[in-house]
């Protein structure tokens, strides 16, 4: 399957500082057909196209939107995650600095639909370029009325403000990137209530990830049949993947969901070496062996995994209990401390590859590994710690012979 | 609560609390507005800032010890950040952090007596397609070699 640009489509033809470059090319036209429907229309039209959430959690939008439509209390808010953190993921990056217009009218047809009037795009500050190229399309997009007070002659008015983070991981997630939206410490809190109910200020809030965002113009414009047809029964569209580590032409690229791992590898001109093993989903995610049997014919969508889209590419001669290591310094790094088995229990899984990798380590030290990844699993609250001890047992399963050299 | 101690107002600060209006849910650019305008976020500006917004001070030590880039030490003139994870590991950030380190003369999280240079490792910076990345202050540098990493150095 070739290239398939929905999200991206954009991207490298028209120009990021110029709105008139945006409405050459379709932009703002979603908004003026969604101006002229009802909520419930657009969100009907949403849920038919099956859209799912492209930052990780995989949960249905037009469902997610109804939820917070439904909501008596106002205000209500939305905000667009653009807290890109899991390290191996640059698609949001790409699609916020070559197509900002395309997020801002994204988020205009969602406060539409859910009766929203203030928007908040959360930045990550790693990406301070970015923060310019919005800035002024959010300034554009106020000139031209495609946003602030009495859109288009329509008596909608919705507003959005730029919230920069201070660099944190946990913020991506959604409950802790409310309380960092506040003002306060980004530490997430247990669900429910979600914030589709109680979100910023207590009130209802929509949260989106960036690419998904990206795909509601073109579904608006093209409809949800179009939509649906692409992908696979469980994930419909496109994904953009960020591909990166030894592979020829690293990049961000966009293929239909459940296209083969093998020919994604080839549209990035292929493996630098040969190919072991691949991470999709960064250290959050899941390991897939591409040594034996069909590792290669793997169709990546969310009925296998996706995480967020990274797909980190590992050649023979690349040791993976060092990539193991790699990812248990970030979660120990990036952990805020909330939760005991978190953080006090990554460093000891941390401390105990260290123990194998300088060949210390004995038989008794990887079952307690085993126990306490399980252990951890289990009792953490958010998806930080849970997700944490994925690598030591996806690579304990998949490469056990790894480990043996050290014992 | 009550901090018994006198403060001298601080004009570049209120006017920063000014312009974001006071609020409590613009704390993080406050912050962040303050450290760069005082070289940092001692104890002193914190203590002033909770005196100024009647907050309990230890909400300021919450938030500036929560965030990588909120700093309660002294910052320097060039703060540079090697991107720490996967990817750029895969792609060589040992080498230059070796290199860092020897031209600097500075070890992770040290900052230089001249008050020119920290070095510090951060987490991913969303560069991975142009491996291994840094920044500096808020300049995005990728593609590292230690060659070039010499050269950037030299320029500053």
């Amino acid at each position: 399957m070739p290239e398939f640009k929905i999200a991206l489509k954009n991207c490298g033809k028209i120009k990021p500082f110029s709105i008139e470059s945006y409405i050459n090319h379709q932009g703002y036209l979603a908004l003026k057909k969604t101006l002229q429907m009802t909520p419930l229309e657009i969100i009907k039209e949403i849920k038919r196209s099956k859209l799912r959430g492209r930052g990780g959690a995989a949960f249905p939008t037009g469902l997610k939107w109804e939820a917070v439509a439904q909501e008596k209390y106002v205000p209500k808010y939305i905000i667009c995650n653009a807290d890109e953190g899991e390290p191996g993921t640059f698609k949001d990056r790409v699609i916020l600095s070559q197509d900002p217009h395309k997020i801002i009218e994204a988020m205009t047809i969602a406060a539409f639909s859910v009766g929203a009037q203030i928007g908040f795009i959360y930045l990550r500050l790693e990406y301070p370029e970015i923060f310019y190229i919005l800035e002024r399309a959010i300034i554009q997009a106020k000139n031209k009325n495609y946003l602030g007070k009495n859109i288009l002659n329509t008596g909608f008015s919705f507003d959005i403000q730029l919230k920069s983070g201070a660099g944190a991981y946990i913020c991506g997630e959604e409950t802790a990137l409310i309380k960092s939206v506040e003002g306060k410490r980004a530490e997430p809190v247990p669900k429910p209530p979600y914030p589709t109910t109680c979100g910023l200020f207590g009130r209802p809030t929509l949260i989106n990830n960036v690419e998904t965002l990206a795909n509601i113009p073109a579904i608006i414009l093209n409809g949800s049949t179009w939509f649906s047809e692409i992908g696979t029964k469980e994930s419909k569209g496109t994904k953009v993947f960020s591909v990166s580590g030894d592979i020829k032409k690293p990049q961000a690229i966009e293929v239909p969901m459940g296209t083969a791992l093998k020919e994604l590898l080839e549209l990035c001109a292929g493996v630098e070496g040969s190919i072991k093993a691949i991470q999709v989903g960064g250290p959050s995610g899941k390991l897939f062996n591409c040594l034996e049997g069909d590792g290669l014919n793997l169709s990546l969508s969310y009925e296998t995994y996706l995480g967020a889209g990274a797909v980190i590419v590992f050649n023979t001669k690349r040791n993976l209990i060092e990539m193991t290591r790699s990812f248990l310094e970030f979660f120990t790094e990036e952990s805020c401390g909330k939760c005991v088995p978190c953080r006090e229990g990554i460093p000891q899984l941390l401390h105990i590859i260290k123990k194998i990798l300088s060949f210390k380590a004995n038989r008794e030290d990887l079952n307690k590994l085993e126990k306490m990844c399980k252990l951890i699993k289990i009792t953490s609250l958010c998806g930080l710690g849970k997700t944490a001890p994925g690598s030591i047992l996806d690579t304990l399963k998949e490469f056990p012979e790894e480990y043996s050299i050290y014992f | 609560m009550k901090i018994l101690k006198e403060f001298t107002k601080d004009e570049a600060i209120l006017k920063i609390l000014q312009k974001y209006q006071f609020k409590t849910e613009n704390f993080l650019p406050i912050l962040l507005e303050i450290q760069g305008k005082k070289n940092g976020l001692n104890t002193e500006t914190l203590d002033y800032l909770a005196n100024e917004l009647k907050v309990e001070p230890s909400l300021f030590y919450g938030i500036a010890t929560f965030y990588h880039f909120l700093n309660p030490k002294k910052k320097a003139r060039y703060n540079i950040y090697l991107c720490r994870d996967c990817t750029c590991e895969l792609k060589g950030n040992k080498k230059i952090l070796k290199t860092l380190e020897k031209i600097l003369n500075l070890k992770i999280g040290e900052t230089s007596p001249d008050n020119k240079f920290s070095l510090n490792l951060t987490s991913c910076l969303g560069s991975c397609d142009k491996a291994p990345a840094m920044l500096i202050n808020k300049d995005l540098y990728n593609k590292l070699s230690p060659k070039r990493i010499i050269k950037i150095i030299e320029k500053l």
